[in-house]
């Protein structure tokens, strides 16, 4: 029979292609309006390069970052020469590699398959959207969204794409010695890193030159289209990873009592696809999108406030950042003889080193570049408000250093950056790692059951929820603190430059992300592609040296993996509370266009109204704060449908009883192509309700409920994603605690109760978890595009009713896609019915050696792997 | 076709006509048989010529053990389920052959010297025909003695058990990854044998579960009766990680 969800495409089709003829129809009527009055002066593109208000100083450092953002691809070009030389080890480590190569290619195909349509259908949209008169701007929006997208999916995918290069070669260098292997695993993910910031920092930059202050629309459009595709990239990696891991543990562990890793298991080769998906290109996509989103966020508030100087600065500071990475992760390495300790302090050596080399730069860069004077002020007379007094002499020494001109406050609150992420680094490994009191104390909860485990998991997330707030708080309140007095753009833009700080070293964070999955699958390689005799004969001691290489190298990798995801959601607040001031700034003045001429008055006279006494600001909130939790229900709902269907196949492949017996190999391919498909089937629900949720919000209930709703959603997202990703990570490391020899060791009742407790948190921390962070941006990004259209035709605003037809249509639309997506989330997926001999957990197996095969019906589909026979 | 001859010793007690090999017929136990089984499964494979009057139907095996009429060959034909090990002499025993749940199957060669003499404290799990969890002041080879001696009014004729690990940390606790039940009452029951009272075995547990058994097999398996002893020795890690890489995987993880 074949699986049902073959005519599943007809249904997830129609609500789309409804969804966007109604947009396109609604939206071409507005983009043949007249353009609103008041237009902004004649644009002339490359202004940096002959705009007076520019140096010659700062053109050649414009073209100094941009020659810094190559340099990174080129350094990212240098490490891929590296790995792919590096040895590929025997023919049948090749072939499980292989195996894992393709099922990981084929999804990001369909993924592509998937979304790609999407993509043209929103460059159209923002092509017609634009209200303005300039070409430019209109043409600018659209293609910059574009090209946001392809840089997002390109650094998902190349990084996917070398992962499964590099995990082989780690694998074969474990069996010579564990400095080499660690370099190759770590300069694998460092390749990941290069290209987020070479192609975020390139998109900011080129954006720049060719816009110079007129580049708000643009930026946007970068940071839309690089954060949806990471929304896609995560919420589908995310589905496959986990539908994978669900899949192959309750057939293989649970019910057939195979072990992990085993091959006779058919979901095996996909749980290592998901890994690549999940934690490699989802993850890539996911940081990529966080580093141009608070670039997009340092520039447009840099424009607002300290004009041509504050876009320039975060630039440079970026640009400063790659250095850094690429010398401090070139330092680690580890010798021959080293273990899982001193790995990691080669790690986080090569963390401080980047940390200090970019703390220096920057803050010499500060000191030599940040001076203002009344020639900068004649040119960027909106700079001068942010002085006491309009004097930068007047600030503070710890300010201003006593020099004239000089103010500091950027390159302090991206100092205060790159403390909040060590902070978070610090706070997320104190909840997640076996070496402290929250995972030790959850692996005791284990010896007295299942529930007191799950119960003291959750206060270990709850706490460590408050702890990391309390953090992020903390340090935008000392952003404020710098800007004390200063006009709100001011402030905001401190808080956006802490963004900037936070992700200076996004090449080592990335790096130590993406070492974790390498790590992971060459484990599984060696696992199942090791010739233990083979090896022994050839070394004695060999197998056993690299085996123990390779747990090392995994252990070491998931340590570095929990510590990143911190930083991530972190990431996501401070741009989502930097762009909040742009929200309300468009609100005060009518458009981006004339945010520059913004008063204080007017913004505070806007923020002032953004209060819960007013009862469309709190019901969007209370909305807004409903909505991640509504989508991560969607996903972990998803997880469970998608994980259906690979446990009925893998129960249908196990009848065999040559796969039993290592004669015939299982047909991975097929487990594979159920993965793809079923998460590219479950991204469309929540991929609608990110989409649809801000525009139904702002054009039913207006643009101070939807303010409401970006808060509530902020605030409520990042709670939940904190909690989700640490409870979920507690909960791994104190069942890997016990199996480590506590309690019992494996098979004891506290193993149990361990394992009951990691399957509940790893579709929170492995899936909805990292899917909120880029929800965020998402939601805030279409807000924020969207915020011009809002304003005009939103339900409560006072005009008439032919006047806001073009706003009924949209809340008509909006509306049935947020239902159709619920309804759909709830519902269970077509084919999910169970055979006769499906009903037995433990013993649905046939009698005999019979040599027949049960062929899959509808014969083998593409993506097929290369180890099915 | 070669008919097998397999007396299962743990789980359950039963002698076993078989068409299939030995590491067939442990997969078929373990994953391909309609009667539903769980845990490990541990089998001897008996001389093909051995018979005795308590199994009549082994002199028809020629006749009963055949092919199915579809030409599979016949997996198993039972003999006999009760009292099994009792009539079988140890000298009928050849290699012993251990299947994890998931049909990885490993042979056991008998050593071919003395049995293993060593003196306790011991730790026991019995398999065949009692399945105690047992502490012992006695080594396994002056258990299995001790066990089968008919003077002893607590005795079996034959008995199939393994020796079992038995580390402690510095603090005198069980070693972290030794899955037994309850840990305190095992130590309890093991100061009462080496206190030198005279107390030779106490019982720990009747009927405890399998989980983590082969990661806690220590010198292993034994077969006594007053007789004689035979000793199955149990590879050692390196060995197993070695040469039985994919069995151990299972082993382990169970």
């Amino acid at each position: 029979m074949t699986l049902s969800f073959v005519r599943g495409p007809m249904k997830a089709w129609a609500p789309r292609v409804a969804l966007a003829l109604a947009f396109a129809a609604a939206i071409v009527w507005t983009g043949v309006r007249d353009a609103r009055p008041g237009e902004t002066a004649a644009f002339h593109a490359f202004a940096p390069f002959h705009d007076p208000a520019y140096s010659g100083l700062e053109r050649a450092a414009l073209l100094a970052v941009l020659a810094v953002a190559v340099g990174g691809l080129l350094y990212a070009l240098l490490l891929v020469r590296q790995v792919t030389a590096a040895d590929r080890g025997t023919a049948s480590m090749q072939e499980v590699a292989a195996a894992v190569r393709e099922g990981s290619n084929a999804y990001l195909s369909a993924q592509f398959r998937k979304i790609g349509p999407l993509i043209v259908v929103i460059t159209a949209l923002l092509l017609l959207t634009y209200s303005g008169s300039q070409p430019a701007f209109r043409w600018g929006r659209a293609g910059a969204f574009l090209v946001g997208a392809l840089f997002s999916w390109t650094v998902g995918f190349a990084g996917m794409r070398l992962a499964t290069i590099g995990n082989l070669r780690v694998a074969a260098a474990a069996t010579r010695s564990y400095g080499e292997a660690l370099t190759l695993g770590y300069r694998t993910g460092t390749v990941t890193g290069m290209l987020t910031d070479g192609l975020g920092l390139l998109g900011g930059t080129l954006i720049f030159m060719i816009y110079g202050l007129h580049a708000y629309e643009a930026l946007l459009g970068f940071g839309f289209g690089g954060t949806l595709i990471a929304l896609f990239m995560r919420v589908g990696g995310g589905i496959y990873t986990k539908a994978a891991d669900v899949g192959a543990d309750l057939v293989g562990k649970i019910e057939k009592d195979i072990p992990e890793d085993d091959p006779r298991n058919a979901a095996t080769i996909a749980d290592n696809v998901g890994d690549n998906v999940g934690d490699c290109a989802g993850m890539a996509a996911d940081v990529f999108e966080s580093y141009e989103v608070t670039i997009v966020a340092a520039m447009i508030l840099g424009m607002a406030s300290f004009g041509h100087k504050g876009v320039l600065f975060p630039l440079l500071v970026r640009g400063i950042g790659v250095l850094g990475s690429i010398v401090s992760t070139y330092t680690v390495r580890a010798r021959p003889e080293d273990g899982s300790d001193s790995a990691l302090h080669s790690v986080h050596r090569g963390f401080w080193i980047g940390s200090v080399l970019s703390v220096v730069g920057f803050v010499a860069l500060g000191v030599g570049y940040l001076r203002f004077d009344e020639a900068y002020f004649a040119t960027n007379p909106m700079a001068r408000a942010g002085f006491p007094g309009g004097d930068p002499g007047a600030l503070p020494f710890w300010a201003g250093l006593g020099l004239a001109g000089l103010d500091l406050r950027p390159a302090l609150t991206c100092l205060l950056g790159v403390f909040l992420a060590v902070a978070l680094n610090k706070v997320t490994s104190y909840y997640t790692h076996t070496a402290h009191k929250p995972v030790q104390g959850l692996a005791r909860a284990c010896t007295t059951g299942h529930a007191t485990n799950i119960i003291q998991g959750f206060a270990v997330g709850y706490e460590s929820t408050v702890v990391t707030l309390l953090v992020i708080a903390v340090t935008i309140l000392a952003s404020v603190f710098c800007y004390a007095g200063a006009p709100p753009m001011f402030v905001a833009y401190g808080v956006a430059m802490t963004g900037i700080g936070m992700l200076t070293l996004t090449g080592n964070t990335i790096s130590m992300d993406v070492f974790g999955p390498v790590a992971d699958n060459a484990n599984g390689i060696g696992e199942m592609g090791y010739d233990p005799e083979e090896m022994e004969r050839q070394e004695p001691g060999s197998y056993r040296r690299a085996r123990r290489i390779l747990s090392d190298l995994d252990a070491v990798g998931n340590t570095t993996k929990a510590e990143t995801k911190g930083i991530a959601i972190g990431s996501a607040v401070i741009a989502a509370v930097s762009l909040f001031s742009s929200f309300i700034a468009i609100i005060a003045v009518g458009s981006e266009d004339r945010i520059a001429q913004m008063t204080t008055a007017q913004y505070m006279a806007e923020a002032g109204r953004l209060t819960v006494a007013d009862p469309g600001v709190f019901v969007g909130l209370l909305i807004g704060g409903a909505v991640p939790f509504l989508f991560s229900a969607m996903l972990i709902r998803a997880v469970g449908r998608a994980a259906f269907f690979i446990v009925r196949e893998c129960r249908r492949q196990f009848r065999d009883l040559a796969i039993w017996e290592g004669t015939k190999k299982p047909d991975y391919g097929r487990v594979v192509d159920i993965c793809t498909e079923t998460a590219q089937k479950e991204l469309v629900g929540p991929g609608l309700l990110a989409l649809a949720a801000p525009l139904l919000v702002g054009f039913l209930l207006g643009p101070y409920a939807l303010a409401g709703f970006l808060a509530g959603m902020i605030l409520v997202g990042q709670l939940l994603a904190v909690f989700m990703s640490n409870a979920g990570g507690a909960w791994d490391n104190a069942k890997k605690l016990i199996e480590d020899g506590h309690y019992g060791g494996k098979g004891s009742d506290a193993h149990k109760a361990a394992v009951t407790g990691d399957t509940v948190g790893d579709p929170l921390k492995d899936t909805a978890g990292p899917a909120i962070n880029p929800l965020i941006k998402v939601m805030n990004m279409v807000s924020l595009l969207a915020l011009g259209l809002v304003l005009q035709f939103n339900l409560t605003a006072p005009r008439g009713v032919s006047a806001r037809w073009p706003g009924v249509v949209v809340v008509l639309v909006c509306l049935a896609a947020v239902v159709w997506a619920f309804r759909q989330s709830g519902r269970e997926a077509d084919g999910m019915t169970l055979d006769e001999d499906d009903e037995s957990t433990a013993g649905a197996r046939r009698s005999g050696l019979s040599a027949e095969t049960t062929e899959p019906p509808g014969g083998r589909r593409r993506g097929a792997g290369v180890l099915a026979p | 076709m070669r008919i097998h001859l397999y007396a299962v010793v743990s789980g359950f007690e039963a002698l076993i006509a078989s068409q299939l090999e030995p590491e067939a017929f442990g997969l078929h136990m373990a994953v391909g048989t309609r009667k539903l089984t769980s845990g490990i499964i541990s089998f001897l494979e008996i001389e093909p010529s051995f018979r005795h009057e308590r199994f009549p139907l082994l002199d028809r095996l020629e006749e009963v053990c055949v092919l199915h009429p579809d030409g599979r060959p016949r997996a198993s034909k039972y003999v006999s389920v009760y009292r099994v090990l009792e009539f079988l002499p140890l000298d009928a025993f050849r290699d012993l052959y251990l299947a994890t749940p998931d049909g990885r199957v490993l042979r056991v060669a008998p050593s071919e010297g003395r049995p293993l003499d060593v003196a306790g404290p011991s730790l026991f799990q019995e398999l065949c025909p009692l399945t105690p969890l047992v502490v012992s002041a006695l080594g396994p080879a002056e258990y299995a003695r001790h066990m089968t001696d008919e003077s002893n009014p607590i005795s079996v004729p034959r008995l199939f058990f393994a020796d079992l690990r038995l580390e402690r940390d510095a603090e005198g606790r069980l070693a972290g990854d030794l899955s037994y039940p309850s840990p305190a009452h095992l130590l309890e029951c093991l100061g009462q044998v080496e206190s030198g009272r005279g107390k030779l075995t106490k019982t720990v547990a009747r009927n405890p579960s399998t989980q983590g058994f082969f990661r806690s097999v220590r010198r292993g398996f034994f077969l006594g009766d007053a007789g004689g002893v035979k000793w199955y020795p149990f590879p050692s890690r390196e060995q197993l990680e070695v040469h039985h890489a994919w069995w151990w995987h299972s082993a382990s993880a169970h």
